[in-house]
């Protein structure tokens, strides 16, 4: 039954070296290759695909196209130096405020530990609030150890200096 | 592919990268069927098979001017095609979204060499249809890949990441479970 097809020719080209050893059923093969080129008929969808696609091969379209690639690489430019000048303005922070941990004064008020505002202005987020008439600063934990640890690195011992502060405030 | 045929496709590629509107009606016409039927031959489903494969050309098309064609075109732009589907597939299996399954049998015949449709016995096809049903879904891909979007092996190779050899043992399998599930078939209807 299936030796009524004779093989079909692709629209695909197989002339690699490979091709001569996989015909060993060449008579399934050409139904295959029979029923491929059925499945790929569709009535008007090549002309649907060109007038949904052809606008955006236009040079207008391209023209469109690089402005906003560029945009967005001169806003990833952008935010890489900003990103840049804050690590810098912190790295250059870091060195000089070194001696204010040193001697921070640690207590438990509302949840947080009260320390040296040189300190807690190095961490993001944290809460300011207002006692005795006296601006202080509260280093909330969860948020700001992941921060300390980062910064252990190229600030000595804050890291450890800090896990001190707060055992000792935790157990008052 | 011929040597010929990457230097043609490489040349409507750089053309259609600079705007010309033949090349790229060159590069739909060659591609966009065999996208099409490798599409609908794994979904089973005209309209989302047709829908992918025009998503398939409006990423081609955005990415052309940075495209460099070094005779990976075809591998590069049916893996964008069977991606997409995987990722269509995943995307409805998640929202429960079922795909309609048309049957291929009805399909019409291809022009033979008179110009004439060629006559495809109902039952052959439907036993084909059914074999390829058992395949494994990588057995059933290779099969379609080489034979309803006309890869060359080299090509699916460097498409599925696997050695030509490795590919010619996997097809060479697939083909002979084939045979055996439609001989099943036939001796089923013959009893």
């Amino acid at each position: 039954m299936m030796g009524d097809f004779t093989p079909q020719s692709h629209s695909g080209n197989h002339s690699d070296p490979s091709e001569g050893l996989a015909h060993a059923d060449s008579a399934l093969e050409s139904l295959l290759n029979v029923r491929g080129q059925s499945i790929r008929s569709r009535s008007g969808m090549n002309e649907r695909v060109i007038s949904a696609t052809l606008p955006l091969i236009s040079p207008a379209y391209s023209f469109k196209l690089n402005a906003a690639r560029q945009r967005r690489v001169r806003w990833g430019i952008g935010s890489a130096i900003a990103a840049s000048l804050v690590a810098a303005f912190v790295i250059v922070q870091l060195p000089t405020n070194k001696n204010a941990t040193s001697d921070v004064v640690a207590s438990t008020d509302q949840g947080g530990t009260v320390a040296e505002p040189v300190l807690v202005s190095l961490l993001a987020g944290s809460e300011v609030i207002s006692s005795d008439g006296t601006s202080e600063f509260v280093i909330d934990r969860a948020s700001a150890m992941p921060i300390l640890r980062t910064r252990d690195a190229s600030f000595g011992d804050l890291n450890s200096e800090v896990q001190l502060i707060l055992a000792s405030a935790s157990t008052q | 592919m011929t040597e010929g045929q990457d230097d043609r496709i490489a040349q409507w590629l750089a053309e259609a990268a600079r705007g010309d509107e033949n090349a790229w009606r060159c590069l739909v016409s060659e591609f966009s069927p065999r996208i099409f039927g490798l599409l609908r031959s794994q979904c089973k489903d005209s309209e989302l098979a047709e829908e992918l494969t025009q998503s398939v050309f409006v990423t081609l098309a955005e990415k052309l001017s940075q495209y460099t064609e070094q005779g990976q075109f075809e591998p590069w732009i049916f893996r964008v095609a069977t991606n997409r589907l995987r990722d269509e597939m995943r995307r409805r299996t998640r929202h429960a979204k079922p795909t309609p399954q048309e049957s291929l049998v009805e399909l019409e015949g291809p022009r033979g060499e008179s110009g004439g449709y060629r006559t495809i016995d109902p039952v052959q096809v439907q036993d084909l249809e059914n074999a390829m049903d058992e395949l494994s879904r990588s057995d059933r891909e290779i099969v379609d890949l080489r034979h309803t979007g006309g890869l060359s092996f080299k090509q699916i190779a460097d498409l599925l990441g696997e050695p030509v050899g490795t590919l010619l043992a996997r097809h060479h399998r697939a083909l002979a479970r084939l045979r055996e599930s439609m001989e099943r078939f036939e001796k089923r209807r013959g009893n």
